[in-house]
C-alpha cells in the first residue's frame, strides 16, 4: 500500500530521538485488565487492515506491507510518543499501553491522523469493555468489529480531492520559539488541565468564537506575552492548527485527511489585548477556512508528489530534501500548535464507563509547548507536550481559565 | 481534593507538588494514601545508546586488514618500491581524523587539534619524501599545514572564552583569512621563489578585507542590517 500524501514526509523527518508520532488515550472507571486488553486488540486488528502494516523502504518511496506480527500490549511509559523505529515492537508503527486505569495508543502520524487514532481506541476500547461483559453497540468512533476496511476508509483523499488549478503560496515567516531549559533526550513533561466542556463552550460563545478560536488566542496572548518578557526584538507569533478534511470533502478515510492552518500576530504592531487576538484568531482561521483555499493547499502538496523531478530522485535524496525542508519551514515558522479533536462521538452505552479521553500531539523539536484537545463526557482535556523543564507557559494558560472562574483540574507527568 | 494556592488549580490526588508552580502539597485533611496510583507511569523508556567506542574499534580492526594485506603483498610478492606506505599512511590519517575522535568519551577539541595537524603534517611528510618531490615544496606544504593550524588554534581560544554573536564570528574567521592567505603567500614566494604565490596570497587577503568592511558597516547601518533581516530572515 502507497502511503498518502501527507505521511510521505514523516517518515523523512524521523530521527534517532523523534519522531511526529501522537498519543490518544482513554481514561475508564475501572483498572485495565492487559489480557483481556491483548485479546481485544487481536480482536480488532484484521477490521484495521490499514494499520497492522510494516513500513518498508522501495527506491524512489517508503511504502507499506502487511504484517505477519501480532501486536502486543504494554506497560506504560513515562515519556509518550516516543520515537518510532521501524524494526523495533514487531515492526508496527503504533503502540498500546496500559496503566491503571488508563489504555493509550501512540500513533506515528504515517499510519493516520488524530480522527484515525481516536476511531482506533474508541473501537479497541468499546472490545475491550465487550469482552468484560459490557453491551457496547456500534456507532460514532466505534466501527463494527467484524469485516474488512472499506474502499472509502483506504482511500487517499488528497488524491481524490487535489482539484484545484492554483496552488497555494506560502509567505511565512520565521516565528518566536519560547526559551528554556531543555528536557534530557528521550523525555518530555507531560501536563493535563481538565475543565468542564460546557463552562468553556458559554464563555466562548459570549464572546462569539468557537472553543479552538478561544484556546488558540488563549496560546497567542501567553507567547506574546513571553516574548516581550524574553525578547527585544518581537518576532511574529504563530500558531498552527491542523483541521481535519473529512467533513469538508465528505470523506471516511481512516488515513491522514488534516491541513495545517497558522494563525499569527506581529507583536511589532504593538501590545494585543486578548479581545484583538480573539478578533485576529477568528477572522484569519475563518478566512481560511474554505473549500476553495483548503483545496489550494492539498493541489500544492499534491503538486509536490507529482512532480517529475521529485518522483525520479533517489528516496535517500528524497528524506534529505524533506529533512532540510522541516528544519527549514514546519516549526521554525511556528511557536506553538494547538490541536483540537472536538467531541470524540462514542454510543452513550460506552460514554458511562469513561472518565476523559486524552490527546497529545507528538513533542516538538523547537517548540516548546504543543497541545492537544479533545472532549467526552463534558471533560475537555487539554493536554501540553513540552520540550523544556521550566512550565511556565502551561502555567499563564491554565491560570488565565482559572481567571476567567473556570475550574481547572491539573494532571502531570512531572516528579 | 487539593488546591494550589498559588494557580488556583486543582491537583490530582497523588500530586505532591503542584505541577505548574511547584508549591508543595500541604493538606492535613487528606490522609496519605501510598496506593493512589499516579496517572502517569514512573517507568522512563530510553534506548541503548549505541557504544561509539566498540564501533570505532570494528572500523580501526576493519582499517587494520587492508595494511596488514598490504604489507605482506609489498614484502613477498609485489617487491620494489615500498609502495604500501602509501596506503599505510593515508588510513592512518583517515583514522586520527574521523575514527579516533569516537575513542574519547567527550570531545576534547584541544587534543583533537594536535593529534589532527600531527597527523596531517606526517602525511605530507610522507608522501612527498618517498616521493622525491623537491625540499622547498615539502617546506611549503608543512608552512601552510602550520599557518592553518596556528589560526585555528586561536580561532578555538578565542571562541570558548564566551558566546559570541555571528557578526563577530564572521568578521574573526574573514581577518583570520586574510592574515593566513597573506603569510603562506610570503612564505611559498620565499620557499619557491615564484612571486605569483605572494599575489595569490595579496588578493585572497584584500577580497576578506572587503568581506570584513562589508560586515562592519552591515553592523552599524540600521538600514542594511534592516534589508538584510528582512531578505535573510536574520
Amino acid at each position: 500500500m502507497k502511503l498518502d500524501n501527507a505521511a510521505k514526509v514523516f517518515p523523512g523527518q524521523n530521527s534517532k530521538t523523534w519522531s511526529n508520532s501522537f498519543r490518544v488515550c482513554y481514561e475508564l472507571n475501572e483498572r485495565i485488565d492487559p489480557d483481556i486488553l491483548q485479546r481485544a486488540l487481536i480482536d480488532i486488528m484484521p477490521r484495521f487492515s490499514c494499520y497492522d502494516v510494516r513500513i518498508r523502504h522501495g527506491f524512489f518511496w517508503y511504502y507499506l506491507e502487511l504484517n505477519d506480527n501480532s501486536p502486543v500490549v504494554l506497560p506504560d511509559i513515562k515519556n509518550p510518543c516516543h520515537r518510532i523505529k521501524f524494526n523495533e515492537n514487531g515492526k508496527f508503527l503504533f503502540k498500546v499501553y496500559y496503566h491503571g486505569n488508563r489504555i493509550a495508543v501512540d500513533v506515528y502520524h504515517v499510519l493516520t491522523d488524530g480522527h484515525g487514532g481516536a476511531v482506533f481506541l474508541s473501537t479497541l476500547v468499546a472490545q475491550y469493555l465487550r469482552l468484560k461483559g459490557k453491551e457496547i453497540p456500534e456507532g460514532g468512533f466505534v466501527l463494527p468489529v467484524c469485516g474488512n476496511n472499506t474502499p472509502g476508509e483506504l482511500e487517499d483523499s488528497f488524491v481524490k480531492n487535489a482539484t484545484s488549478k492554483v496552488k497555494y503560496k506560502n509567505s511565512d515567516r520565521p516565528a518566536y520559539h519560547a526559551k528554556g531549559t531543555k528536557m534530557p533526550r528521550h523525555t518530555v513533561n507531560v501536563t493535563s488541565g481538565i475543565i468542564p466542556f460546557d463552562d468553556l463552550h458559554r464563555l466562548s460563545k459570549e464572546k462569539d468564537v468557537t472553543v479552538t478560536e478561544f484556546l488558540a488566542a488563549v496560546m497567542l496572548d501567553v507567547l506574546c506575552k513571553k516574548q516581550l518578557r524574553e525578547r527585544k526584538k518581537q518576532k511574529d507569533v504563530s500558531i498552527q492548527i491542523p483541521i481535519d478534511l473529512r467533513r469538508t470533502y465528505d470523506s471516511e478515510t481512516l488515513r491522514n485527511f488534516t491541513i495545517c492552518l497558522r494563525v499569527k500576530v506581529d507583536p511589532n504592531k504593538g501590545i494585543y489585548t486578548f479581545d484583538e487576538l480573539l478578533e485576529q484568531v477568528k477572522y484569519q482561521l475563518r478566512l481560511a477556512k474554505n473549500e476553495k483555499d483548503l483545496n489550494t493547499m492539498i493541489t500544492s502538496n499534491m503538486g509536490l508528489e507529482r512532480n517529475p523531478f521529485i518522483r525520479v530522485m533517489p528516496l535517500i535524496v528524497k528524506n534529505l530534501a524533506i529533512g532540510i525542508s522541516f528544519a527549514i519551514t514546519a516549526e521554525a515558522c511556528t511557536s506553538s500548535l494547538i490541536t483540537n479533536l472536538g467531541a470524540v462521538n462514542i454510543p452513550p452505552e460506552m460514554s458511562m464507563y469513561v472518565n476523559k479521553f486524552i490527546f497529545m500531539p507528538a513533542p516538538g523539536k523547537v517548540n516548546a509547548s504543543r497541545c492537544g484537545v479533545a472532549t467526552v463526557n463534558n471533560n475537555l482535556v487539554i493536554t501540553f507536550a513540552n520540550i523544556y523543564e521550566e512550565s511556565d507557559i502551561e502555567r499563564e494558560f491554565f491560570t488565565s481559565f482559572v481567571k476567567m472562574g473556570l475550574h481547572v483540574k491539573i494532571e502531570s507527568n512531572r516528579e | 481534593m487539593s488546591y494550589c494556592v498559588n494557580c488556583g488549580v486543582e491537583l490530582d490526588v497523588s500530586a505532591k507538588k503542584c505541577a505548574l508552580c511547584s508549591t508543595p502539597v500541604y493538606n492535613p485533611n487528606i490522609v496519605q494514601t501510598p496506593s493512589e496510583e499516579k496517572p502517569f507511569s514512573d517507568t522512563l523508556q530510553i534506548p541503548k545508546s549505541i557504544k561509539k567506542r566498540f564501533i570505532a574499534f570494528v572500523v580501526s580492526v576493519a582499517m587494520l586488514v587492508p595494511n596488514i594485506v598490504m604489507f605482506f603483498l609489498n614484502v613477498f610478492f609485489i617487491k620494489g618500491s615500498f609502495w604500501s606506505i602509501y596506503v599505510f599512511s593515508s588510513c592512518l590519517l583517515a583514522w586520527v581524523l574521523f575514527v579516533f575522535p569516537f575513542f574519547t568519551k567527550k570531545l576534547k577539541p584541544y587534543l583533537l587539534w594536535a593529534f589532527d595537524t600531527l597527523a596531517v603534517s606526517a602525511f605530507f611528510f610522507v608522501f612527498l619524501r618517498l616521493l622525491n618531490i623537491p625540499g622547498f615544496v615539502l617546506n611549503s606544504v608543512i608552512c601552510v599545514v602550520l599557518s592553518l593550524s596556528v589560526s585555528v588554534l586561536f580561532f578555538m581560544l578565542w571562541i570558548n572564552r564566551k558566546k559570541r554573536h555571528w557578526t563577530a564570528i564572521v568578521l574573526v574567521v574573514f581577518l583570520e583569512i586574510a592574515i593566513v592567505a597573506l603569510l603562506t603567500g610570503v612564505m611559498v614566494a620565499v620557499f619557491t621563489q615564484y612571486f605569483n604565490f605572494f599575489v595569490v596570497g595579496i588578493v585572497i587577503s584584500v577580497c576578506s578585507i572587503v568581506m570584513m568592511c562589508f560586515f562592519i558597516y552591515c553592523n552599524r547601518s540600521k538600514h542594511v542590517r534592516a534589508w538584510l533581516n528582512k531578505a535573510f530572515y536574520l
